[in-house]
Parts: C-alpha cells; sequence; structure tokens
C-alpha cells in the first residue's frame, strides 16, 4: 500500500499549511501582508536550507546531469509571492475570506485537472477518468460546505 | 473582475505547486522548497523596494517567525507528493487537510460553537464528503 504515503503527506501538508496560515494572519497585525509574506519567505529559506543542509549528508542531491531542469521550474517562488497581492484585494472586496476561499479552489481544481489532463510542466500524465471523478467532486464539495459553514459560523 | 482576481489566486496557487513538483522531481523536495521561498523573497524584496520600507518589522514578536519555517516544511510536503499523486489529487489532499485542520484549530481555540444549527450540519456533511472522497481515491489507479 505505497499509495497510503503520498496521501497521508498531502493531507499532513494540508494541516501543516492550515497552522502556517494560522500563524501569518497573526503577524498582518504587526505588519502589512506584503512584508508578511516577504518575511515569511525570509525565515522559510533559512529553515529549507537548514534542512537541506542537515538531511544532505544522509542523502546526496540527485546529479541529474541526463536533461537539464527547464528554467521556468525555478519560478514557483514568483507565483507564490504574487499570490498575496491578489489575495489582499479580493478578501477585502465584497468576495470577503469565504467568497475567495471558495474561487480559490476552484481555479486550484480546474488548473490542476488541465494541466494533470495534458501533463503539463513535464509531468505525468492523470487524464481524467469516471474513477477519478468520484474522488475529486466529493472532495471538492466537502471542501466548499466547510468553507462556507466556517464563514456562516465565525 | 474580483472573481477573476481571486479564480486567478486559486491558479497561482497550483501553478507554483506545479512548478515545485517539477523541479522536486528532478532534485529533491527540500531543494524546491529552498528556491521556492529563495525566488519568493527575492522577488518580494523587489515589490517593496517600489512600495516603501514595511514600518512595524520590530514589534514583531519571534514566534511568529515559525511560520515561515512551517511554510518551508509546507512546500517540501508538496513539491514531493506532486509528481506521485498529479497536481489535482495532490491539490485536493492538501485542501482537504487544511480543511480538517483549520476545523480542529477552531474548534480547539473555542471559535466554533458546539450547537447543532444549519451550518454546523453542513460542516459535519463536507466533512463526510471528505472521508468518502478518500475511501474513493484509494480506487484510483
Amino acid at each position: 500500500m505505497s499509495r497510503w504515503i503520498p496521501i497521508l503527506l498531502a493531507l499532513a501538508g494540508g494541516a501543516v499549511l492550515a497552522l502556517m496560515i494560522g500563524l501569518n494572519s497573526q503577524l498582518y497585525l504587526y505588519i502589512s501582508p506584503l512584508a508578511s509574506s516577504w518575511v515569511a519567505h525570509g525565515t522559510g529559506a533559512i529553515a529549507a536550507l537548514a534542512m537541506l543542509l542537515l538531511l544532505k549528508r544522509q542523502r546526496p542531491l540527485p546529479k541529474s546531469d541526463a536533461i537539464a531542469v527547464p528554467w521556468w521550474a525555478y519560478l514557483g517562488g514568483v507565483s507564490g509571492a504574487l499570490l498575496v497581492i491578489l489575495a489582499v484585494i479580493t478578501v477585502n472586496s465584497f468576495l470577503g475570506i469565504t467568497g475567495t476561499l471558495v474561487l480559490s479552489i476552484v481555479g486550484q481544481v480546474s488548473f490542476g485537472l488541465f494541466s494533470d489532463q495534458f501533463g503539463w510542466f513535464g509531468l505525468s500524465k492523470h487524464p481524467v477518468s469516471r474513477a477519478r471523478l468520484m474522488a475529486v467532486v466529493p472532495i471538492l464539495c466537502g471542501s466548499g460546505l466547510i468553507v462556507v459553514a466556517k464563514g456562516a459560523l465565525a | 473582475m474580483m472573481i477573476v482576481f481571486a479564480l486567478l489566486n486559486g491558479v497561482f496557487v497550483a501553478l507554483a505547486r506545479a512548478l515545485n513538483g517539477r523541479l522536486a522531481a528532478q532534485k529533491d523536495a527540500l531543494y524546491a522548497s529552498w528556491i521556492n521561498h529563495l525566488v519568493g523573497f527575492a522577488a518580494l524584496s523587489c515589490l517593496l523596494v517600489l512600495s516603501g520600507w514595511p514600518s512595524g518589522l520590530t514589534d514583531v514578536p519571534p514566534v511568529l517567525l515559525f511560520g515561515g519555517v512551517i511554510g518551508a516544511l509546507y512546500v517540501s510536503l508538496n513539491s514531493y507528493i506532486v509528481p506521485k499523486l498529479g497536481v489535482t489529487i495532490a491539490t485536493l489532499l492538501v485542501i482537504a487537510g487544511q480543511m480538517v485542520m483549520s476545523v480542529l484549530l477552531d474548534l480547539w481555540l473555542g471559535k466554533l460553537p458546539w450547537v447543532l444549527n444549519l451550518p454546523m450540519v453542513l460542516l459535519i456533511v463536507g466533512c463526510g464528503l471528505l472521508v468518502f472522497g478518500f475511501y474513493r481515491l484509494l480506487k484510483v489507479r
């Protein structure tokens, strides 16, 4: 059951994300969202480098000389940095946190479906199938319901 | 316009996830996390230079700097799973994990009332749908 491991790690990733959002939203009380993201990226870079160096002894980086890594694969951070600006604009509009989250989830999943369908970015193809939709639709609806319900309870 | 911005926000989240996953597929998840934060830090530094130096930096309690540390872990986990599960499933599971954790955090912090009203029922139905989705996911090749 090797499939369990990435699934559990993905769920853990989401849990960690919720913790991070909780902590970073406290930062907004002191500095602007842009500055908060800047601080978070700075400390994140230091932490990632520290973890990389600590674990490097046991597990050297693969050289992968065969195919060079394309230059655009290094630009994930730019996309991550631009997010903040869009999020600040939409959260402060009529959409609020709930609307922003729901539309963001829709955007993420739509992008994922396209990317997987055609194998964009040199990642392996995962075409849409009935079995995949049977998993995608309930998780998407469940997440949407939780966002809306939490928005109503808050 | 705002709706387009919010959708774009999601596209950017997924784009960052896909690009970091691509980098991790060839290199290493921690390496991808480091590059992501370094490049993001550089991009935000440029924006801050344009918008003016932030004030109030020295008032920030040091505990809050751990948000970035947790972020480094988050990007590593993301980058590790994307080449294995694909962008869609990775995205959905991360969102599901985030939802469950945010509900637990809110319950723990006392932000969610223990009452059985309509939103609470929706919340429970939502969690049930997540569990059903996870079960179906195991049947996907």
